[in-house]
């Protein structure tokens, strides 16, 4: 089945994530890429544990990533793919992962990044990766919740 | 003093200080900051700036278990602090009236035990 929701988010697994887009779209399985999270067993099971029970968490580095998702695409499961940063999502597409359209939910202050919506901020490295991504054909869906609209921000990357 | 840090969703810590101040009139050493906007390292530099004000202990209340408030708290690692989740009211004003009288090392199970006191369940079944 392809991936339910494939999702740019530095909170990774929390409440919008499990509440907000599961009530509507529910996973068997949410895939965390993050190299920082799959180095550190404090870090991975601190991320793990705020998943439901009926939820099942998986904690990948970046490198494995596109494996990993292509073979999701053809599983039974119903998988979210989390992702901390646009240029992992780049580095995972570049690498062969097959992903038609990413939700940008997730991108929040840190002091330098330049605001874009209340939950996107940018520097000059996310921007370009997000561009990228764009121009080679990968929908992205500015949202941090499904009910929101997405607004058009193309011209602001 | 010891001191509290409310780290929570939105406007939950600074309205349930508000609450506590209406109750218990002015606190001192108690703190709310909000996870609205912010990354987690973030949130995890402002609550470790905010606890470097402290130095008999500090007390960080969460709102919910496994969400990012939770997890920025747990991350901060701050040496002689406590974390403490799904804070409520009552919660938060047993820390307030009792922080100075209980030892630190026996306060965490007294907040405990005072917030589960404040849970309860009546159901009035329809006719």
């Amino acid at each position: 089945m392809p991936i339910l929701l494939a999702r740019i988010d530095d909170r990774l697994i929390h409440g919008q994530v499990t509440e907000g887009w599961g009530k509507s779209m529910k996973p068997d399985l949410i895939v965390v890429v993050s190299d920082s999270m799959a180095c550190s067993e404090w870090e991975c099971d601190l991320c793990l544990a705020a998943l439901p029970g009926s939820i099942r968490g998986q904690v990948v580095p970046v490198a494995e990533a596109p494996g990993i998702i292509n073979r999701l695409s053809d599983a039974k499961e119903a998988a979210y793919v989390l992702f901390e940063s646009p240029c992992d999502v780049q580095k995972v597409v570049e690498n062969g992962a097959r992903l038609p359209e990413v939700n940008v939910g997730g991108m929040h202050s840190v002091r330098g990044k330049r605001k874009i919506l209340d939950y996107v901020f940018v520097d000059e490295s996310d921007s370009a990766c997000l561009r990228a991504l764009r121009d080679t054909g990968i929908k992205l869906d500015f949202r941090d919740l499904p009910d929101r609209e997405s607004p058009d921000v193309a011209g602001q990357l | 003093m010891i001191h509290g840090i409310l780290v929570a969703h939105g406007s939950v810590g600074e309205g349930l200080l508000g609450a506590v101040r209406a109750m218990y009139g002015k606190v001192e050493g108690l703190d709310a900051l909000s996870n609205e906007g912010l990354s987690t390292p973030e949130l995890v530099d402002r609550i470790r700036e905010t606890a470097a004000a402290a130095d008999d202990g500090v007390c960080i209340f969460t709102d919910a278990f496994g969400g990012s408030c939770w997890r920025a708290a747990k991350t901060a690692r701050i040496p002689g602090s406590v974390v403490l989740t799904g804070f409520n009211l009552p919660m938060i004003l047993s820390f307030v009236t009792k922080r100075d009288t209980v030892p630190f090392s026996d306060l965490p199970a007294v907040l405990e035990t005072d917030a589960k006191r404040g849970i309860t369940v009546e159901v009035f079944p329809g006719s």
